[in-house]
């Protein structure tokens, strides 16, 4: 008995009574089974016995089970199931617990994020748009040196940067475009950025991509290319479109090009070089 | 890319050795502007580059060796700039070359006899217009006189 005490048990006497009639009329029944009586069966005055104290004490057990104690030594809670495999701070708040269903086929598996299959996944050039810039980056380091291109006030930088976040040509220059797509365009726009672009007299790139900014920066480009006598179709010797505006670089004031080609979805491009002045 | 071509139009900062991946380039005129730095020694891998004409800016430091490695260059202009240094011997490799400018820069030095089998060199100008410097223009389609030059006239150093 651990968590009853003597003094307990007579502060219950009240209950102890109650059960010494409960057990006397129990024994009353069992020798009335038997054929005999007992004369203290109906003796009003209770005489509590040791055997009757273990008895009540039992019942009591039975009626009033142990109370926790609290435990005077910490123990080590159990860890908290989590999706999340990191390790828990003990100052994180507590973690809330989704326990899957698992008689729910639809519950994804644990730790993985499944996208809504209605969501558009943004493609460029038919990649998604972290491939394509990666890809794109790739490409000017086959042009560019590491250092000069992560270092992201150089010419080279915001040329790379230029193309991936505010061209507007449409549709886009790609990775795989060959030597006159992406590969030129981006030398173009380094060209500009380290020749003082935006400073020039003519042909700078307008302030907004709005149709306003780019009307007005295009009328304040007039610089043709000088007409030698060369007898190769050439495009963008007459056009003065301003710098950085999203058409064919080729076009842009103070280009030409070798004439087009039929082999980038339309655009124009460089080629075999047939003619020599 | 075929031409890359502005005069007097504002241009500034520097040379980007980029611009020799654009493999068809045949006409590159940067004139009269305020472009400064080096000339990148990656021109000299132009393959069909005609026309190398950036006088009237800032450049400085010496020509690079390796710019007259250019294999059908047929005008180099860059006079009226900073440059210094002396004229490599490599000149003579650019046979195909038909108009030379180099005036009016920090050159040092005696003409290098090489220029001498430029065999195609029909009008050329090497040296300053300095009261203490002669002017050097010919103009013939006889280039055999060439062969005397380097005795006759020298950089002046400016």
């Amino acid at each position: 008995m651990k968590s009853l005490t003597t003094s307990t048990t007579i502060n219950f006497i009240g209950v102890l009574v109650a059960a010494r009639q409960a057990y006397a009329a129990k024994h009353t029944t069992l020798q009335t089974r038997n054929g005999h009586l007992s004369n203290k069966l109906n003796n009003k005055d209770i005489d509590i016995r040791k055997e009757d104290i273990e008895f009540f004490t039992r019942t009591l057990q039975q009626s009033f089970p142990p109370t926790p104690q609290p435990n005077p030594i910490p123990t080590t809670p159990a860890p908290i199931p989590t999706r999340n495999p990191r390790t828990p701070n003990p100052t994180d708040p507590p973690v809330p617990v989704e326990t899957p269903n698992p008689t729910d086929p639809t519950d994804p598996p644990v730790g993985v994020i499944t996208p809504n299959p209605t969501d558009p996944v943004p493609l460029v050039c038919g990649l998604p748009v972290d491939i394509y810039e990666s890809q794109m980056r790739e490409l000017a380091l086959t042009i560019t040196d590491a250092a000069t291109l992560n270092n992201q006030g150089s010419p080279q930088a915001k040329a790379l940067n230029w193309l991936l976040t505010e061209d507007t040509l449409d549709p886009p220059v790609c990775p795989d475009d060959g030597p006159c797509g992406a590969r030129q365009r981006y030398i173009m726009a380094s060209f500009y950025y380290a020749s003082g672009g935006g400073t020039w007299d003519q042909c700078n790139a307008p302030q907004l991509n709005t149709a306003g900014a780019i009307a007005l920066a295009n009328a304040n480009c007039d610089r043709v290319v000088t007409p030698f006598p060369v007898n190769n179709p050439r495009i963008g010797a007459t056009s003065t479109d301003a710098w950085l505006t999203g058409v064919d670089e080729c076009l842009w004031g103070g280009l030409a090009c070798w004439g087009t080609d039929d082999d980038r979805n339309g655009k124009i491009s460089c080629y075999v070089f047939v003619h020599i002045l | 890319m075929d031409q890359i071509d502005f005069e007097n139009d504002g241009l500034s900062g520097n040379l980007i050795p980029e611009v020799t991946n654009l493999d068809q380039l045949r006409f590159f005129i940067l004139e009269q502007g305020s472009i400064g730095g080096t000339i990148p020694s990656e021109y000299g891998e132009f393959d069909r580059l005609l026309i190398f004409d950036l006088d009237f800016n800032e450049l400085s430091g010496s020509i690079p060796d390796e710019l007259f490695d250019m294999k059908v260059l047929q005008q180099l202009d860059l006079n009226d700039n900073n440059l210094d240094g002396a004229l490599s011997t490599n000149i003579g490799s650019m046979t195909t070359l038909t108009f030379l400018q180099l005036d009016h820069n920090n050159l040092e030095g005696t003409i290098p006899t090489e220029v001498g089998l430029l065999k195609s060199l029909r009008k050329y100008l090497l040296v300053a217009t300095t009261t203490s410097c002669f002017l050097s223009v010919l103009s013939s389609n006889k280039s055999s006189s060439l062969f005397f030059l380097p005795t006759i006239y020298r950089y002046c150093i400016l």
